[in-house]
């Protein structure tokens, strides 16, 4: 069974920083790892270059925090593949 | 060898009234020359002085990442990821005892982390020493 889940924005961290910033943003989940396809909005590359990397997907009660096990950027585009979600 | 960078760590602090600090556990040298800018004013012949009343602000701007603290509504004050100036302007909000006791807060933890340095230097430096001895009698 497939999971798909939207939202308007999230943030990528390492630690305290904020390493980018997206917009229209989903998650899908089907059997395997989560995939995320976003805008990005910011990004820092040095920060982006670091891990561990962590994913907050904001929703309308608060967020989804996810760690990035791998992201890619092409222009706007950004695609990150997930671990298990953080509680 | 060891790294010359940290991970971004945090630590929570607690404070009274059951109310909480999220500070940095260190500073990177951007931030640490981020809280130095702060404390800057421009002389009256264009020279930069410290400025001694911004002093323990701006180190309170430069490790606090977010708290507890709520205005008279019971609103949280946010501070995550709030630029400089807001967090500024939140601290120069709180009360006196307040604005102490955080400043006296963050200054406990950054000895204890500074201790904490010193021991790891130390710890390094021991290590070294051992290696360099086994190294030379091998």
């Amino acid at each position: 069974m497939s999971l798909i889940v939207h939202g308007q924005t999230g943030t990528i961290r390492w630690g305290y920083h904020l390493a980018a910033s997206f917009r229209a943003w989903t998650v899908t989940q089907d059997g395997g790892a989560a995939v995320l396809e976003a805008t990005v909005v910011d990004a820092n590359a040095f920060r982006l270059s670091q891990q561990p990397l962590v994913c907050q997907a904001r929703h309308a009660t608060g967020a989804w925090t996810w760690p990035i096990v791998s992201l890619q950027i092409v222009g706007a585009s950004l695609t990150a593949t997930f671990g298990p979600r953080c509680p | 060898m060891s790294s010359r960078m940290r991970r971004p760590e945090t630590a929570r602090l607690s404070i009274t009234n059951n109310d909480w600090l999220l500070v940095k556990k260190y500073l990177t040298a951007g931030e640490q020359r981020a809280i130095f800018r702060r404390m800057m004013r421009e002389g009256v012949s264009g020279d930069d002085r410290i400025d001694s009343v911004r002093v323990g602000w701006s180190r309170m701007i430069g490790y606090l990442l977010d708290w507890s603290i709520t205005d008279p509504d019971n609103k949280p004050v946010v501070l995550l990821d709030q630029p400089d100036e807001v967090i500024g302007a939140a601290l120069d909000a709180l009360d006196t005892d307040s604005f102490t006791e955080i400043l006296q807060a963050i200054d406990a933890h950054i000895d204890a982390m500074d201790a904490a340095k010193e021991l790891e230097k130390n710890a390094q430096a021991t290590a070294s020493g051992s290696l360099a001895t086994s190294t030379s009698a091998a």
